[in-house]
């Protein structure tokens, strides 16, 4: 195995894939192995090349995140072929009442059928079964590392990531973060700040709004249109403790999936407290997904009842720029004309009001 | 002749007039109106292969409609607009002054000759979308994904297979007396199941209300999924033409369709309001290069940009008269070739 050695010390090179969950905890990922003392290499930015290799492999069925993931695996071990280890975690669930997609529950499986991918460096999240510090323990004994050691390096990491979030709920935006994680820079907003008449909510997968290539710099077309974006990252810790029920007279039904509940618990502060904090909501979709299709459905409902406008936007491979420009140019044009014709001023104010603790 | 202001003020006895322009996926709509909002003279043209050869082709047919029309030398253009979805396209060729989307516009149109109208369909020849409006207001709309089906290519195709011209298909539908069943999921699966039952050897009338059925029944899941399809309802684009839809919708909808004057033109409509509206608003003096842009010669390039691995193509538009003078450019992802010195 190729050992690269700086001074007498043995380090192990692992390859994480910018794909998927990298948006979520790449912060928290990179601290960890950085703390077991690995020397960790990113793959590139999505680009067309790696979305061409991923849908040459991945079969049908699979939404384009998923594919993605595939051609930046392909990409990373291209790149580096020295590579001891490529990091594909498996989140099964990450607090006790419900799971991640099965996509990610088998990603480690799934990756082993590429061709020439090294050795899996495996961190399985379940805290149905054990605590992450377990899962810190057992990523330590792949690289050789003691109990203690992994454990520290959590504890380290988690801290890291607590850090991250703060960030991210003061304004910051993932990508901006994201940036300053890779350069092992200090968390610090940007001094140009973004400025528009309209504020909206961006829904969706971190792996879909935050990936530029696929999702057309979404965002980026939004600021164009003189629109701010919120996401679900730069909402309040509290929002998120309280489970969504979604059907409160037919017993305790509550949304399966992480993601979908994390955005249905997003969704609740503006339907009621937060309704004047902004003009719209769009939801990102990936084509496939079958838990967003879902949600989709029931946020459509609910946005109905206050009034607040609604786009739902289904991406996939062929996106073609013209035909989500059209739906992006129309929904904020529609916004604008309704406020202007209602004689509606910008009721929000620079900053959110989220009524901390209630 | 029709000349195009340079002035904002209007010249002796010349009258305000303004210029919408729709090029679609299939089609060109050509809309001059006059300051009260009356179509003066319209074309509705084919698409000439690029939306470019399709704007000068209905600039020439404009111009010729106006020569043969006395009372239309009276008026100067003074604002134009584009819309569709090679706006940004014809804005930069014919030197358009707005450029707004196809929702938009159609539901402009529709509220100018029905100001209580609370839900549009549109099926147009690629796509087709469905605009809610309540109270005055757009609050809601939606477009076809990916899916082509039901649309009117997919009639067209159809109907040549059956060997009816497309103008007739309505006819046909109406005379069916038990329309057969047609798998309305998609098209591809429609198909094969229309010729099922052609050959098992049901009527062509019977057939084709089968198919206006589940085309109807298609938009309505795809398109018109989860809204709340009010009255009144009103109907445009060029599958408005046909009566076997009309009447398929008024039997799903339960209430009855209105089908607009100008059913296939009403996107052009829209945006020459949307001019007028801006130019009342601005006064600004128009870009519009004329009708002479029909003479006019543009050259499209395209090239791989190259400069990172995305490999962007880069489409610009260059006049060739004006020593290749790039007029617009666009197609790389980063932004960095939308400049155009």
């Amino acid at each position: 195995m190729g050992l690269s050695t700086t001074g007498d010390k043995k380090r192990y090179k692992v390859g994480i894939p910018r794909a998927l969950h990298y948006y979520r905890y790449y912060p928290f990922w990179k601290k960890l192995l950085e703390e077991l003392d690995v020397e960790i290499v990113l793959s590139p930015p999505t680009n067309k090349n790696i979305v061409e290799e991923g849908v040459t492999h991945g079969f049908g069925e699979l939404c384009i995140p998923v594919k993605i993931y595939y051609g930046q695996v392909l990409k990373l071990v291209e790149n580096n072929p020295d590579l001891d280890f490529v990091f594909v975690p498996r989140y099964v669930s990450e607090v006790p009442e419900s799971y991640f997609c099965p996509k990610f529950l088998s990603l480690p499986d799934v990756i082993k059928i590429l061709p020439e991918v090294p050795k899996i460096l495996n961190f399985e999240v379940n805290v149905k079964e054990f605590p992450i510090s377990t899962s810190a323990i057992e990523l330590g004994k792949q690289l050789g590392k003691g109990q203690t050691a992994s454990v520290e390096a959590y504890k380290k990491a988690q801290a890291y990531f607590d850090e991250y979030h703060n960030f991210l709920r003061d304004g910051g935006s993932v990508n901006h973060a994201l940036r300053l994680v890779h350069r092992n820079l200090p968390f610090k907003l940007p001094k140009k700040e973004m400025k528009g008449d309209l504020r909206f909510l961006l829904l969706g997968h971190a792996y879909n709004i935050f990936d530029t290539f696929i999702n057309l710099d979404f965002i980026k077309k939004l600021h164009e249109q003189g629109v701010e974006v919120l996401t679900i990252e730069n909402l309040p810790e509290y929002l998120f403790k309280k489970p969504v029920i979604v059907n409160p007279r037919g017993g305790v039904l509550r949304n399966y999936w992480q993601h979908e509940e994390e955005i249905m618990q997003a969704i609740r502060f503006f339907l009621t407290k937060g309704r004047a904090e902004i003009d719209g909501v769009i939801f990102l979709i990936s084509f496939a997904c079958g838990p967003d299709s879902l949600i989709s459905e029931l946020i459509m409902r609910d946005m109905k009842v206050v009034g607040l406008p609604f786009l739902e936007i289904i991406m996939d491979e062929h996106s073609g720029e013209a035909g989500m420009m059209t739906r992006i140019e129309s929904f904020v044009e529609m916004v604008r004309r309704k406020r202007k014709r209602l004689g509606l001023e910008p009721r929000w104010k620079s900053k959110i009001k989220f009524y901390e603790g209630t | 002749m029709v000349e195009v202001s340079d002035k904002l003020k209007s010249e002796d006895g010349k009258k305000d007039a303004f210029l919408g322009i729709d090029i679609g996926s299939v089609s060109c709509k050509f809309v001059l109106m006059d300051t009260n909002g009356e179509v003066l003279t319209s074309v509705f043209l084919r698409n000439r292969g690029s939306p470019i050869d399709s704007a000068k082709a209905g600039m020439a047919e404009l111009r010729d409609k106006i020569r043969a029309e006395p009372d239309l030398l009276n008026y100067a253009i003074k604002c134009c607009g584009t819309t569709g979805s090679a706006r940004y396209l014809t804005k930069a060729v014919v030197g358009g002054d707005l450029a707004k989307t196809e929702i938009i516009a159609h539901a402009v149109a529709t509220q100018s000759m029905y100001p209580d109208v609370r839900t549009i369909l549109e099926i147009g020849g690629q796509d087709s979308k469905i605009i809610i409006l309540r109270d005055d207001i757009i609050v809601d709309f939606a477009m076809n994904s990916v899916c082509a089906a039901g649309t009117g290519s997919f009639l067209d195709h159809q109907a040549a297979r059956l060997g009816i011209p497309i103008e007739d298909f309505g006819d046909y539908a109406v005379r069916s007396k038990n329309p057969v069943s047609i798998a309305g999921r998609c098209t591809v699966f429609a198909e094969s199941d229309m010729i099922h039952k052609q050959n098992a050897g049901y009527s062509k009338e019977d057939i084709i209300a089968g198919l206006c059925d589940s085309l109807v029944r298609n938009y309505m899941n795809n398109v018109g999924k989860g809204k709340e399809l009010d009255e009144p309802v009103v109907f445009q684009g060029g599958v408005s033409y046909n009566k076997g839809i009309i009447q398929a919708f008024e039997r799903h909808l339960g209430c009855k369709v209105i089908v607009p004057k100008y059913n296939v033109l009403m996107g052009a409509l829209g945006m020459a309001i949307l001019v007028r509206d801006y130019y009342v608003e601005h006064g600004r003096e128009t870009l519009f290069r004329g009708l002479e842009v029909s003479d006019i010669e543009f050259k499209t390039t395209t090239f791989h940009c190259g400069d990172c691995p995305n490999n962007c193509e880069i489409v610009q538009v260059k006049m060739p008269e004006q020593d290749n003078k790039i007029i617009a450019r666009w197609g790389s992802r980063c932004g960095k070739w939308d400049q155009l010195t």
